[in-house]
């Protein structure tokens, strides 16, 4: 039995080992002290990022990226909690079906999303950042709803009848009942939505403009010219602290091990 | 009575709307896209006509590419398959902090941008990276392998983003099993193999299922991972779709392709479905 356990952690642990190695080799690499990525690094500094915190177009890209994430995850966010809030009333079809809509994006391939909404858009004469936002705001989507969802199956519906018969009008049901019970998932929603919208690729290589490159645009255009180079490495190891620092506060808010328990 | 208008009458349409103006639409309209005309000079052609379709399926690159989505997105599938049962009965099993631990590890490359994560391996793999460096470094090799821009790299690259889903999948699903079947089998004289294979692995077909799925598709539709990892010679249907829209300006052949993607990944989706549906009737009936 402890035999097989020991089999058993050793491979989760190989397992792990081949994830965190890309992620850990452009977390040293940036640390070298040549002019190129080398394994093992030459010596420790960090002129990289610092080279990279001069870098302009990185730098725009970065601030671009951070701005965008966090609009989008928010309207992400409250229009997820409006769609699935509907979807516990009484005769909720039709919110059902947005509901079903809105997870959808996560379904279709990311080229074929990004496609569409270049070729409407374009019609609509929406280009540039609105379109963007709105892009990032529908791929973002099904991840928000997702936890919305989960918050709001997890609330008691007789908390907020009980507020409601002791007078509450139904803004201070929601500012006072609903709203701080399923804080918890409004706030690991953000922090997924703004996840995917920060890491999102396809969809902004179809919809960005010279005007407004995205951090993961940049880099990818960067990778065909100076793929060794350590600033470019610099670039994307703060790309992994920032979504890693946004994973563990959600997965903790979200409780995401509780899911995992029988 | 104001109160009620704003929170639930308004607030609610306006979301609506917002879906299917920014979503449901551009959808129906790309699909109107492919059934019209690409003229150099004047652009989109708006007719309905199934031409872009007629020269896809017709066209033997599309087809060669095709393939390759097809065959190196169903060898990801299995690769995950094999390598998640482990995993999963581990994440069950385990309590605490090495629980959450490993979970997030898992989470990690899925969340991470794909741009960056095809970028580690570029570095892993590439003719100076890390595992050529320490070939060379331990004397086993002379001079550098080139282990990017070919099939397997893909493979590795699409795996090491989506087996988190299959994990998730399975492990709901082991979590589901009574825990006294398999002590029943094994107290009734079968052996550890048979009991995986009897007992666990029927029970887990949902949790297969829908993890399967999930990898399935997701690969189809990669499009970072094959654009770095695979090089300019390994494409997928997505580096097409994209080719044709952006360098090209022929939203309506690209449209075609776009929708080929999705049709040639629910047409497998489905298959498989059913396999797996007539093999537990056959099972049953036995």
């Amino acid at each position: 039995m402890t035999a097989s356990r020991l089999m058993l952690a050793a491979f989760v642990a190989l397992i792990c080992v081949f994830i965190v190695a890309p992620i850990l080799s452009i977390t040293l690499g940036a640390f070298t002290e040549t002019n190129y990525v080398v394994f093992p690094p030459q010596g420790f500094t960090l002129k990289w990022y610092m080279t990279a915190f001069g870098q302009r177009r990185a730098m725009d890209a970065l601030g671009f990226s951070l701005g965008l994430a966090a609009a989008s995850a928010t309207v992400a966010t409250i229009v997820s909690f409006l769609i699935a809030n509907a979807c516990r009333r009484a005769n909720a079809s039709f919110y059902q079906f947005l509901k079903r809509l809105a997870l959808a994006p996560a379904m279709l391939p990311a080229v074929f999303l990004g496609l569409a909404l270049l070729v409407a858009y374009s019609r609509l004469h929406l280009r540039g950042i609105p379109a963007l936002f709105v892009g990032h705001v529908v791929t973002a989507m099904p991840f928000a709803i997702s936890m919305v969802t989960v918050g709001l199956n997890g609330l008691n519906p007789q908390l907020e009848a009980a507020a409601r018969s002791l007078g509450a009008r139904p803004r201070q049901v929601l500012l006072r009942v609903t709203l701080p019970l399923i804080g918890w998932s409004l706030v690991s929603s953000w922090g997924f939505a703004f996840m995917i919208s920060f890491g999102a690729l396809e969809i902004s290589l179809f919809l960005s403009s010279s005007t407004s490159v995205t951090l993961p645009v940049y880099i990818y255009s960067s990778l065909e010219w100076m793929p060794m180079d350590p600033t470019l490495t610099a670039v994307a190891s703060g790309v992994i602290l920032l979504t890693m620092i946004v994973l563990v506060i959600s997965a903790r808010l979200a409780r995401l091990d509780r899911f995992l328990k029988r | 009575m104001i109160n009620t208008l704003k929170s639930k009458g308004l607030f609610a349409p306006v979301a609506a709307i917002f879906m299917l103006v920014s979503f449901a639409l551009p959808v129906v309209y790309l699909v109107a896209m492919s059934l019209s005309q690409y003229s150099p000079t004047e652009g989109v052609v708006w007719t309905v006509s199934f031409a872009n379709y007629r020269d896809t399926i017709s066209d033997l690159f599309f087809w060669e590419v095709g393939w390759r989505t097809l065959r190196l997105s169903m060898i990801t599938t299995l690769a995950c398959l094999v390598l998640a049962f482990p995993v999963s009965h581990y994440l069950v099993t385990a309590r605490g902090w090495r629980q959450l631990l490993v979970f997030i590890i898992l989470l990690m490359p899925l969340v991470t941008s794909v741009t960056v994560m095809s970028y580690g391996w570029l570095i892993l793999l590439g003719n100076r990276g890390v595992i050529n460096s320490l070939l060379l470094g331990v004397g086993i090799l002379g001079s550098p392998v080139n282990l990017m821009h070919n099939e397997p790299a893909i493979v590795i690259g699409l795996v090491h983003i989506f087996l988190v889903f299959m994990v998730i999948s399975i492990a709901g699903s082991l979590q589901s099993i009574n825990p006294s079947f398999p002590l029943a089998a094994r107290s009734l004289g079968a052996g550890p193999v048979s009991v995986f294979l009897r007992i666990t692995l029927p029970l887990c077909m949902p949790g297969i299922r829908a993890g399967a799925l999930l990898v399935f598709a997701s690969s189809m539709s990669a499009y970072a991972i094959p654009g770095v990892l695979g090089g300019p010679r390994y494409k997928f249907i997505s580096t097409l779709v994209y080719q044709q829209a952006i360098s090209l300006f022929n939203w309506p052949v690209s449209a075609a392709y776009a929708v080929m993607l999705l049709i040639i990944t629910a047409v497998f989706v489905v298959i498989a479905l059913l396999v797996g549906k007539f093999a537990g009737l056959y099972r049953r009936s036995r």
